[in-house]
C-alpha cells in the first residue's frame, strides 16, 4: 500500500515538475546570497581600505557596514520570497500530487 | 565605588573577553583566562532575576502537567506555530555572547563586528532554501533521525549522536564558564552560586518541562531580548537626537584608533582565513543540534518554512542593534571616566561595553533590567543544549542503538531525563573544574565539530544518492578527527595553551580544511563502497526523496 504511493509520485509528471521547479528556484536564491555574501569577504579581505571609504564626502559611515547591513536585509528578503512562493504554489503543487498518487 | 554593580576597578581586561568568544565562535581576540574580580552585589539585577525565574519556573510547571508523550517531551508535541518557532530558534541564536561579544568587538575594533553578523545571518536563508523543508519532513526527534534515514541505525546514529553530544558539552561548558564570570561581574555573586544556579535550573526546565517548557522560556526570553536592546539603542541614539551620521563621527573622533574601526582588522584581511571563517560562520549553525532539533517543533513543512522567516528577520535585527550599541558605546562609555581604568580601558572588559552602556543611559533600574537579560539568556541557551543532548542519549543511542528500537515511550522518557540530569551534573562539575581555565578552544571545538562531522553528513544524506553507511561513518569520523586535530596543533591550544612558539597549524579559523577532509573522504568511502548494504543504502534514496520532498508519510502534529 505505502509502496504503489511512492511508485505513483515517481511516475507522476507533476511530481518532476515540482521537484525540478522547485529546486531549480532554491538553488537560484542560494547561488544570488552566496554570491553577494562572498563579494563582500573578498571585498572585506582583499580591499579593507575601499571597505573602510565612508559614503559620502565628510561622512563617518564606512561603505562596509552598510553593505553589511544590506546584506542581513537581503537575506530576510529572500527568505520572504521562497516562503511566499513555497507556501502558495508549491505546496498547492505538492498537495495534488500527494491526492492523485493516493487514489 | 556606591553605585550597584559593575563598577570596581580592578578586574582583569582579559576577564570577559571570553564571553564574546562563546558566539564569535572562532573569533579571533584576546586569549580566554584570567580572574574576573568580584562586584559588589546588584540587587535590582537579582531581584528581575529572580521576577524571570518565578515566571519561567511557572510555565514549567503548566508544560509538565502537559508532558505525555515521547513526541510532547522531544518536540512539543509538534504544536509550535511558525511564528513562536522562529523566535525561539532566534532565541537559540541570540547567546549572551552574541549579544555582549558583537557589540564589545565593534566596541574594540569597529566594523569587524558587522563582518561577523554578516556571516551569522546569511546561513539562515541557505538552511531555509535547502535543508529546513527537507529536515522537518525526514525527522521525528533528532537530526540523526534523517542522517540515518535510509543508512543502517546503529553506526550512523551512533556517529550522529557522538557529534551532538559533543558540540553540545563543549557549548554547555562554555556557556556555564561564561555565565560564572558573567554573574560575578553583573550581579557580584560567587562563581560557584552561578553555575550551580544555572545547571539546577536548567535541569529543573528541561526534565519536567521537556521542549515546550524549553521553548517558552527561549521565546519569552528572546522578547525580552529584543525589547530590552531596542530600548537600549533608542536611549543611545537620542543622545544624538537620532542622528545616526554623527553618533558615528564621534564614534571616529573618540575611539583611539579613529579612521581604522572604519575598516576591517588584520584577522579577515587574509583571504583562506576570510574563506575558512565564513564558512564555520555559515555551515555551524547547521550542525548545531539544539537548532536543527527545534525544526520538529511544528506541525509541517510551511510552518518550518515560516519559523526561518521569522527567525532571520529577528537574528538580522538583533545584529544591526548589537553593531549599533558598540559605535553608541565609543561614545558614551568610552569617554566617560566612570567607566574606565587608570590605563583608560574599559571596567570589566571588552564584553561590557552594552551593559556599561545601558547604565550610562538609562541608570541603575535598566542596567538591572539588561544584567538579568543577559543572565535569561544564557540559562536559556543552556536548557536547549541540555534537552538537545539528552534526546541524543534517550532517543538515538538508547532506544535505537542500544534497545532497536524496541522500549516504550514512558521509558524513553525516563532515560531522557536521568540523561538530563547526568548532563546538568557533567555540566556543573566541568564549569567549576574550568573556571580559571583556558576556554576558547572548546568554543571553536563546538561549531568545527558542528560545521566538520554534523553538517556534512546531514547534507550528504539529503542530497547525494551515492551516500552509503561506509562513507558516512568513516567520513563523519574523519571530519572529526581533523577538526580536533587543527583545534590542537593550531594557535588557540598548540600556542596559547600548551606554550609552543609557532603552531603546527597555522590557521585559527580551520573549518575550510576539516570541512574538505570530511567531504572528501564522505565521497571517496562511500564510491568504492560495493558492498550489499551500500546498494539498499542507494535503493532507498528513492522512497527518501519522495518523502523529503512531499512530506507523504511525515510526523504530523500531536492532537492535544
Amino acid at each position: 500500500m505505502k509502496n504503489k504511493i511512492y511508485d505513483n509520485v515517481s511516475a507522476s509528471p507533476l511530481f518532476e515538475k515540482l521537484v525540478q521547479k522547485r529546486n531549480r528556484f532554491a538553488v537560484i536564491l542560494s547561488v544570488v546570497m552566496l554570491g553577494v555574501y562572498y563579494a563582500y569577504v573578498l571585498f572585506a579581505s582583499s580591499n579593507p581600505a575601499g571597505f573602510g571609504t565612508p559614503i559620502a564626502e565628510g561622512s563617518k559611515i564606512p561603505v562596509g557596514l552598510l553593505f553589511g547591513w544590506g546584506i542581513q536585509a537581503f537575506a530576510f528578503v529572500l527568505t520572504g520570497i521562497y516562503v511566499f512562493r513555497a507556501n502558495s504554489e508549491f505546496d498547492a503543487m505538492t498537495k495534488q500530487v500527494v491526492e492523485e498518487s493516493s487514489r | 565605588m556606591t553605585r550597584p554593580g559593575i563598577l570596581a576597578t580592578g578586574v582583569a581586561a582579559a576577564g570577559a573577553a571570553y564571553l564574546g568568544l562563546i558566539g564569535l565562535a572562532c573569533a579571533a581576540g584576546d586569549p580566554l583566562g584570567g580572574a574576573v574580580q568580584k562586584q559588589p552585589v546588584n540587587i535590582m539585577a537579582i531581584l528581575m532575576f529572580l521576577v524571570f525565574v518565578a515566571f519561567t519556573l511557572g510555565i514549567t510547571y503548566w508544560a509538565a502537567k502537559r508532558t505525555k508523550t515521547t513526541k510532547d517531551f522531544y518536540a512539543a508535541g509538534g504544536g509550535i506555530t511558525g511564528f513562536q518557532n522562529g523566535l525561539a530558534i532566534a532565541g537559540d541564536y541570540m547567546s549572551a555572547a552574541a549579544f555582549l561579544g558583537v557589540s564589545g568587538m565593534v566596541y574594540g575594533k569597529g566594523v569587524d563586528g558587522v563582518f561577523y553578523t554578516a556571516g551569522w545571518t546569511v546561513g539562515w536563508p541557505l538552511i531555509l532554501f535547502l535543508i529546513a523543508e527537507r529536515l522537518r519532513n525526514l525527522g521525528k526527534y533528532t537530526f540523526a533521525d534523517v542522517a540515518s534515514y535510509r543508512l543502517e541505525q546503529k553506526p550512523i546514529r551512533s556517529l550522529a549522536a557522538t557529534g551532538a553530544l559533543a558540540v553540545v558539552i563543549f557549548y554547555l561548558i562554555a556557556q556555564m564558564v561564561g555565565a560564572g564570570k558573567l554573574i560575578q561581574l553583573l550581579f557580584g555573586l560567587e562563581y560557584t552560586y552561578a553555575v550551580v544556579l544555572v545547571g539546577c535550573l536548567m535541569m529543573l526546565y528541561v526534565t519536567f518541562g521537556g521542549m515546550i517548557a524549553t521553548t517558552w522560556v527561549q521565546i519569552i526570553k528572546a522578547c525580552l531580548l529584543l525589547g530590552g536592546c531596542t530600548i537600549l539603542v533608542v536611549l543611545a541614539l537620542h543622545h544624538w537626537g537620532f542622528d545616526f551620521s554623527r553618533m558615528m563621527q564621534d564614534a571616529v573622533a573618540n575611539h583611539k584608533g579613529h579612521d581604522v574601526i572604519l575598516q576591517p582588522s588584520k584577522s579577515i584581511a587574509d583571504p583562506v582565513s576570510a574563506i575558512s571563517l565564513s564558512l564555520a560562520l555559515m555551515c555551524g549553525p547547521a550542525g548545531l543540534p539544539h537548532i536543527l532539533m527545534r525544526f520538529f517543533t511544528v506541525p509541517d513543512a510551511k510552518a518550518a518554512r515560516k519559523s526561518v522567516f521569522f527567525a532571520t528577520g529577528f537574528v538580522a535585527y538583533f545584529f544591526v542593534l548589537a553593531v549599533t550599541m558598540g559605535f553608541c558605546a565609543i561614545t558614551i562609555v568610552g569617554t566617560n571616566p566612570t567607566y574606565l581604568d587608570a590605563a583608560g580601558k574599559i571596567l570589566g572588559g571588552g564584553n561590557m561595553a552594552a551593559i556599561h552602556l545601558s547604565n550610562a543611559v538609562g541608570g541603575p533600574v535598566f542596567l538591572g533590567f539588561i544584567s538579568a537579560v543577559a543572565f535569561a539568556t544564557i540559562l536559556a541557551v543552556v536548557s536547549g543544549l541540555a534537552l538537545a543532548g539528552a534526546s541524543a542519549v534517550s532517543h538515538d543511542l538508547y532506544a535505537n542503538v542500544f534497545r532497536r528500537g524496541r522500549t516504550s515511550e514512558g521509558e524513553e522518557i525516563m532515560v531522557s531525563r536521568i540523561a538530563t540530569l547526568t548532563l546538568g551534573v557533567i555540566a556543573i562539575v566541568l564549569g567549576l573544574a574550568f573556571e580559571n581555565q583556558n576556554i576558547a578552544f572548546m568554543v571553536a571545538l563546538a561549531f568545527g565539530l558542528a560545521a566538520s562531522v554534523n553538517f556534512p553528513v546531514l547534507f550528504l544524506s539529503i542530497f547525494w544518492k551515492g551516500l552509503t553507511t561506509r562513507g558516512a561513518f568513516v567520513g563523519g569520523f574523519m571530519g572529526l578527527i581533523a577538526a580536533v586535530a587543527c583545534v590542537v596543533f593550531g594557535p588557540t591550544v598548540w600556542v596559547s595553551i600548551l606554550g609552543f612558539a609557532k603552531p603546527i597549524f597555522p590557521y585559527e579559523h580551520f573549518a575550510l580544511f576539516s570541512m574538505s577532509v570530511a567531504f572528501g573522504s564522505i565521497w571517496l568511502f562511500s564510491v568504492t563502497d560495493r558492498s550489499t548494504r551500500a546498494a539498499k543504502d542507494k535503493e532507498n534514496y528513492r522512497y527518501q526523496m519522495i518523502r523529503a520532498e512531499t512530506g507523504i508519510g511525515a510526523e504530523g502534529a500531536a492532537a492535544h
